[in-house]
């Protein structure tokens, strides 16, 4: 589908809930599943991996379908998604019973890492792997901005802080990846 | 490698970013099932056909097995129900049929005189 044309049934999409404010019928859902799917579940696995991603690319359209009453018009549709996407991810991490298991997780990394760069076969499991060593804070980032391209002011209103911090953020997440990016042969 | 500068970094970070494995293919009913909206389902109106005519076939399909039952040749068989006891019996049964040399409690009593 077409920018313009994904575009325009937003458009239309947009002024319909704000005329309404009742729950998307099945044919709006499935739109707006269609023009996002790809990128919630893409933000979703670059921030938490292949772990629960199913699970929580539905929790996050069930956000989505459970905040378009509120949502705010004024705002674009896709910094609003990438927001439930993101808190989405973020809060996947953060919960209590995660932590543990993104411990044990960071030890196997941790284990496959130091056992050399011969175990690392492509330069995807590399990526892979040096945004799995940044917090969750400086990996939201590099995908936010880096991956997706976002404009750091579209980040700092997705993340709920000012640019300020984002571009602090950024330095510090890419220094780190360009020091892990290093120890493995990849000069940056 | 060698990479020099941020632009470097993106770029080799977009060639290399990890790409999600593609969603499962009912994940857009299953939601639908989830949020409460009702899946298509066929319609009573096209069913209803489908029903009546197996509901006719199956009717059918009895009275042509009774049918048949009552056109098929009855055959006289030879009695043999006496092959069926004779096959029956036990070497136990057989005793009843021989003569016996067991010439009991009264024939004695008639060599003794009494």
């Amino acid at each position: 589908m077409s920018k313009l044309k994904a575009s325009n049934i937003l458009f239309d999409f947009n002024r319909e809930r704000e005329l309404t404010a009742a729950p998307p019928s099945a044919e709006e859902f499935g739109q707006l599943y269609s023009l996002h799917q790809a990128l919630v579940r893409s933000v979703i696995y670059q921030i938490t991996g292949l772990e629960a991603l199913d699970d929580l690319v539905q929790e996050t359209f069930i956000r989505i379908w459970k905040g378009m009453a509120s949502f705010r018009h004024e705002a674009k549709i896709t910094s609003w998604i990438y927001r439930v996407s993101v808190n989405q991810a973020l809060d996947h991490i953060r919960s209590a019973n995660r932590r543990q298991e993104f411990a044990d997780a960071d030890a196997q990394e941790k284990s496959a890492l130091d056992a050399g760069p011969e175990k690392l076969v492509t330069n995807r499991d590399l990526v892979t792997k040096a945004l799995l060593k940044l917090s969750e804070d400086h990996r939201t980032v590099i995908v936010l901005a880096l991956l997706h391209e976002l404009p750091l002011a579209e980040v700092a209103d997705v993340l709920g802080v000012s640019e300020g911090t984002v571009k602090s953020r950024l330095h510090y997440a890419k220094a780190d990846l360009r020091k892990f990016l290093g120890e493995y042969g990849v000069k940056i | 490698m060698n990479w020099t500068g941020d632009d470097n970094l993106k770029k080799f970070l977009q060639e290399n970013q990890p790409q999600a494995p593609a969603a499962p293919r009912d994940e857009l009913s299953v939601l639908m099932k989830r949020l409460g909206y009702e899946t298509p389902k066929s319609s009573r109106v096209t069913r209803t056909p489908w029903f009546a005519f197996g509901g006719i076939g199956a009717v059918a399909a009895s009275l042509a097995v009774v049918w048949m039952t009552g056109q098929a040749p009855v055959t006289e068989s030879p009695d043999r129900s006496d092959e069926w006891a004779l096959s029956l019996m036990t070497t136990e049964d057989e005793d009843d049929i021989l003569p016996t040399t067991d010439v009991g409690e009264d024939y004695l009593g008639l060599i003794a005189g009494r």
